[in-house]
């Protein structure tokens, strides 16, 4: 058979059981895949900026906690509201830390940590509060903004459903 | 050609079920949702509302809950028991403050404990625009409690869920 004729079977094929059954298996495979595994995300919003620009397409990649646990500087994604309002945030300190912010600088257990990925300045004072059993502290890579206007804290681990694709 | 016809004579029957039973049979789920949907109706406020239509709303919203309902919101500074009149006082308040106001639930889920009582866990979201010209969108996860007065399903309690804390 010539390439034509192949190209045109490619593209107009031949309406046959078969051909819809294998569509319908497509179908329904994207569906687990892209609803349950890997969710397209549109982020809104500046708190992840310059890591994660507003506007921008990823996916979240809902295996992430069963191969590993939340580590220090994951970025994750956190069930706000229902099944399809979400927070994309960066963990900062784990279990049982003591989070403190002075003037922008964040220091866990009472040590400054390297926060390479803060871009813009940030004035931040937060007294020490330790993080709760089975619960993480999240904040933005964003924080240039008065630290009543950002959304973050801490927040229990189970609302972690996964982590950006890239 | 007789194959057929039964398959489109099934398929029209499916379809009738498919539409008429919410009509006809409305199972307790379906009356707690309702109950949901007229209190975003009623919640709800358009730009020059009239003054009737608001406190038709109003007595609308009073039937939708108990004679006493257990409201926390912390962040709004409204935490304990009220009684109807004044959980209706406070909607009407609060819809005062905005000359736009729009509520939506989503991710209803309906647990019906037994005959008479229930939990439900939802999103809200409240976009209004205030008298003073501000915008405002928030989102809010909620637990609600409700239970069967004669054949009405009544609000009891409702709690905004604290995803984050500083």
């Amino acid at each position: 058979m010539g390439l034509k004729p192949k190209i045109k079977q490619f593209l107009l094929p031949k309406l046959t059981r078969w051909l819809f059954l294998r569509l319908l298996l497509v179908a329904f495979t994207a569906y687990l895949f892209f609803g349950y595994i890997c969710i397209p995300l549109h982020i809104k919003g500046h708190s992840m900026e310059p890591t994660y620009s507003d506007g921008g397409i990823n996916f979240c990649w809902r295996l992430y906690s069963i191969f590993s646990r939340p580590k220090r500087y994951d970025v994750v994604v956190i069930r706000l509201a229902g099944q399809k309002v979400m927070l994309l945030k960066r963990i900062v300190a784990l279990e049982g830390e003591v989070v403190e912010f002075r003037k922008g600088r964040l220091f866990i257990d009472g040590r400054e940590m390297d926060e390479s990925y803060v871009h813009y300045p940030c004035d931040w004072n937060l007294a020490p509060r330790q993080v709760g059993k089975d619960r993480v502290y999240i904040v933005g890579d964003n924080r240039d903004v008065p630290i009543e206007n950002h959304v973050f804290g801490q927040t229990s681990v189970k609302r972690i459903i996964g982590t950006p694709l890239w | 050609m007789v194959r057929t016809k039964y398959i489109v004579i099934a398929g029209l029957l499916i379809l009738s079920v498919v539409f008429v039973r919410p009509c006809l049979f409305q199972s307790e789920k379906d009356k707690v949702k309702k109950q949901f949907d007229l209190l975003t109706e009623y919640v709800s406020k358009e730009r020059g509302e009239k003054v009737l239509k608001t406190a038709l709303k109003i007595k609308g919203l009073g039937m939708l809950f108990a004679e006493s309902c257990m409201l926390e919101a912390p962040e709004y500074l409204i935490s304990g028991s009220y009684a109807n009149p004044e959980v209706t006082n406070l909607a009407n308040y609060a819809r005062l403050q905005f000359s736009k106001l729009s509520l939506r639930f989503y991710d209803l889920g309906i647990n019906l404990q037994n005959k008479e009582v229930g939990k439900a866990n939802l999103t809200c979201r409240v976009k209004g625009i205030l008298n003073s010209g501000e915008n405002m969108d928030e989102i809010h996860e909620l637990e609600c409690v409700f239970r069967k007065t004669g054949s009405r399903w009544v609000f009891t309690a409702f709690k905004v869920v604290e995803v984050l804390e500083k």
